[in-house]
């Protein structure tokens, strides 16, 4: 383990401590055979499967909608984003590996970026409680493979809710976007921690806009996006109130809940702001400050990008974890090795 | 390195940059339990590995931010880059090694997991591409050790020796000529660039061994026939094939020959001439037939005075030599006579047992070789004696035919799609192996095939030769210090 390296940037302190213990969970990962997680579940966004539920149409209501404000000033623009992959399962635990980037888009338009990780963890019945911490509540696992999605999803909180509130501590008078709602379920930690996430965005005039790409919000089984408006875009409109009469429970959401439809031609998307916000001012300045591809902020997508788990990705940290001596079995490589000649390009 | 995949006879495995350098031609051997499966490289690409344009779009984009920092404990970037570089060998099966033996017979894969892959040693190489004989010419390098072929194997055969310009035919050719006739062989030599007679001279221009073995000659000057020499029937296919003369004229030619024979006892150039200037006939055949006869005087390659006769020439190769017809300073007429000449003497020679067989090397034979010659070359030259060795840059002017009944095929770089397709077709190889690896070669190598390798095809660094080989192209601007 002598190439591991461990050259954290002091401001990121709270990283060394995250792959400490994921360096540590791995030790006891010698010597186990454990069956590589087959290749299409291998990468999910979990922070969006929330989606509200409708019971009623929205005929006849009348919502709220903002165009964006035309300012002549340009912020900051920080995007940050996480993505998660199950490398491997055994009937113990999971191993699973996660990423994040944040992208900051500068006035002058220049373009950083930093990646933080992939990280490892090996996940087990006896170590996620040390592992998770306060995200340890989120398993509650009936089955195998809840426990596995479960563990997933809560490292990948664990990483993502910290990267955001490192980034709202540290940048003042900025665009901080954000992947995915800001919904809270019924985990009161969560609740805790993103109250006081926009609590310190706000006292340092940081605007939040959190961005769902894969989230609908749903009326009656027609997506809300098919809402439509005599208004060109861009144009945003507030369902914040709508939400909250036709809703059948109550909606743990700390922000309002909008369609943005920022560029003509692209469909919208859900977009949270925190209550108080200024949307026409929040909205102007974003479209002011960062180009926008399909109604979606560029700086948002190169964090997507660069969060993500290539193939190559994958591949590298099976091949470490085969260097730690852990034997990786591939079922449906087992499977074409059994009924797939050699003969015939394989591939 | 590790098999990817097997289809028909070609072979993939997958290997990483670390591994020991491969070169087109290198051969490989695969062992799974003391069996061994030989394959040749035919090339090596990257492979194409699964993500590999994402991740190689993300990095184009990294190009252009101001700064790009990462935190990455377990150091995975740098695995990926050396990942990146992973290689795709391509390979050709050339059969099943049993008690050193390579069979093509046996239907036998090793395991893609347990079986081990290396190079070949050159030893195995060597010895498998070996043919039978005991008179080695050594040729250069193969996969790091010298190579020899066995003069053994041209003889009696049809050998062709083809690449681009500039490549290193000439040298090779060179190369055999020396090795023949240090053995005791006899090899006429059609020299198109005059490039042969160095062979007698070292680089310090002291004579070399070979001095004495070498006679070149120059039609029109040193090289002289007579017209009874050549015969009726030689000079009538030069009238034909080298002049176009047509029928009705080729008769009235030879009439004057039998009229010239007697009246002056003899048949001379200018006896011809004169006899064709006095016999009545049609206008338009005299002058026809007189201002071809005229021009062939002017060759002085017929002369009465001091010619010199051919049986004459090659019997001075008795214990082993080379006869070069330097055709260098003869206009393509001429070229196109003295070898219709040379060749219909040579098939008498040979024809009446006068004179043991003997090689022929023929430089862009298609500059003087009438297409009527080719399979007679091939078929019934070769039944009489005359063992053919072609040398071109120009492969699509050798018919398909010859390369068909080619014993041994010398292949230097092409670079070009249609002459690769050209031999792709006709080599004694599969396509895929002569695209890939000619395409590829640098100057001075070639990929040998055939009979003289056993049928095993491997790739030679041609070594150099220690006498004047005058190949270089001539210049108009010679360097001055
Ligand atoms: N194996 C070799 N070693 C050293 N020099 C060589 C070798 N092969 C060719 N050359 C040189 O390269 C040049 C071109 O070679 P040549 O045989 O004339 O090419 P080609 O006949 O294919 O046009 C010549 O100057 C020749 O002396
Ligand atoms: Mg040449």
């Amino acid at each position: 383990m002598e190439h591991l390296q461990h050259q954290i940037i002091e401001e990121l302190e709270f990283l060394k401590a995250f792959s400490k213990i994921g360096l540590e969970s791995l030790f006891s990962l010698k010597g186990l055979r454990i069956y590589a997680s087959s290749r299409e579940d291998l990468a999910r966004d979990y922070l969006d499967e929330i989606y509200i539920e409708f019971n009623s149409t929205l005929d006849g209501y009348l919502f709220e909608v903002y165009e964006p404000r035309q300012v002549e000033e340009k912020k900051k623009v920080i995007a940050l984003d996480t993505s998660s992959v199950r490398l491997a399962e055994s009937s113990n635990g999971v191993i699973i590996s996660i990423k994040g980037a944040i992208v900051v888009r500068d006035i002058d338009n220049s373009i950083s970026i930093q990646t933080l990780g992939p990280f490892l963890f090996y996940v087990n019945k006896i170590n996620f409680k040390y592992i998770l911490r306060e995200y340890s509540e989120l398993i509650q696992y009936s089955s195998r493979y809840d426990f596995y999605l479960n563990a997933q999803r809560a490292l990948t909180e664990l990483l993502e809710r910290r990267m955001q509130e490192y980034i709202v501590e540290k940048s003042k008078d900025s665009i901080i976007l954000f992947d995915g709602c800001l919904v809270a379920n019924n985990f009161n930690h969560y609740k805790n921690l993103l109250e006081k996430i926009l609590r310190i965005a706000q006292e340092n005039r940081n605007i939040i806009i959190a961005f769902s790409k894969t989230s609908f919000i749903q009326v009656s089984g027609a997506y809300l996006q098919s809402i439509h408006i005599e208004e060109e875009p861009p144009y945003i409109i507030d369902l914040t109130t709508t939400l909250k009469h036709y809703c059948n429970y109550e909606v743990r959401t700390l922000g309002r809940i909008c369609l943005a439809r920022l560029s003509a031609g692209s469909l919208g998307y859900r977009v949270d702001v925190p209550i108080k916000s200024d949307i026409p001012t929040f909205f102007g300045l974003l479209l002011k400050s960062d180009p926008l591809i399909y109604g979606y902020p560029e700086t948002l997508i190169l964090a997507h990008d660069y969060s993500t788990f290539t193939r190559l990705d994958i591949i590298t940290l099976q091949t470490m974890l085969k260097k730690m001596d852990v034997e990786l079995l591939y079922p449906e490589y087992v499977r074409d090795i059994l009924f797939q000649p050699v003969d015939g390009d394989y591939r | 390195m590790k098999i990817l995949s097997k289809n028909n006879d070609t072979v993939k495995l997958l290997a990483s940059p670390d591994e020991e350098l491969l070169e087109r031609g290198d051969y490989l051997v695969i062992e799974d339990n003391s069996r061994k499966l030989l394959i040749q490289v035919i090339d090596i690409e990257y492979a194409d590995l699964p993500g590999m344009l994402e991740d190689t779009l993300r990095e184009l984009s990294v190009e252009d931010a101001k700064n790009f920092s990462s935190i990455d404990p377990y150091s995975i970037g740098s695995l990926i880059a050396k990942l990146r570089e992973a290689r795709l060998i391509i390979g050709k099966f050339r059969g099943v090694l049993v008690d050193g033996d390579l069979r093509n017979d046996i239907l036998w894969l090793p395991s893609r997991f347990y079986s081990r892959i290396r190079k070949a040693s050159s030893s195995l190489i060597n010895e498998l591409s070996r043919s039978s004989g005991r008179r080695a010419i050594l040729l250069g390098e193969c996969m790091g050790d010298w190579f020899t072929v066995n003069a053994e194997s041209l003889d009696g055969k049809l050998t062709i020796i083809t690449g681009k310009k500039e490549m290193g035919k000439s040298h090779l050719a060179k190369l055999l000529v020396v090795g023949l006739v240090e053995y005791g062989a006899r090899i006429l030599i059609f020299d198109i660039n005059g490039e042969y007679g160095g062979l007698s001279k070292k680089i310090d221009g002291s004579d070399s061994e070979l001095s004495d073995r070498l006679k070149v000659i120059i039609p029109g000057r040193n090289f002289k026939t007579t017209v009874e020499d050549a015969g009726l029937k030689t000079m009538l296919d030069i009238l034909r094939y080298v002049y176009d003369t047509p029928p009705a004229s080729l008769r009235e030619f030879s009439r004057i020959w039998y009229i010239t024979e007697r009246i002056y006892g003899r048949v001379t150039l200018k006896g011809l001439i004169d006899a064709l200037t006095k016999t009545q006939m049609n206008e338009s055949i005299r002058e026809a037939l007189l201002s071809r006869l005229l021009s062939i005087e002017d060759l002085e390659f017929f002369n009465d005075e001091d010619p010199q006769s051919l049986e004459d020439l090659l019997g001075e190769l008795e214990y082993g030599g080379a006869l070069i017809v330097d055709l260098s300073k003869s206009l393509p007429h001429g070229r196109r006579l003295v070898v219709e000449y040379v060749l219909s003497k040579l098939s008498t020679i040979l024809k009446n047992n006068q004179y043991p067989p003997l090689f022929l090397l023929a430089e862009e034979a298609h500059l003087y070789l009438r297409d009527t010659y080719w399979d007679d070359l091939v078929t019934r030259m070769r039944h009489i004696g005359v063992f053919p060795i072609f040398v071109t840059n120009q492969p699509d002017m050798i018919p398909d035919s010859v390369y068909r009944q080619a014993d041994n095929i010398f292949l230097f770089n092409f670079t070009n799609d249609s002459d690769l397709d050209y031999l792709a077709k006709a080599s004694r190889v599969d396509a895929e192996t002569v695209k890939r690896i000619v395409k590829a070669l640098p100057p001075k190598r070639c990929l040998i095939v055939g009979r003289i390798v056993n049928d095993i095809p491997v790739v030679v660094k041609v070594r150099e030769l220690h006498v004047k080989t005058m190949g270089e192209t001539k210049l108009f601007f010679t360097q001055t210090k």
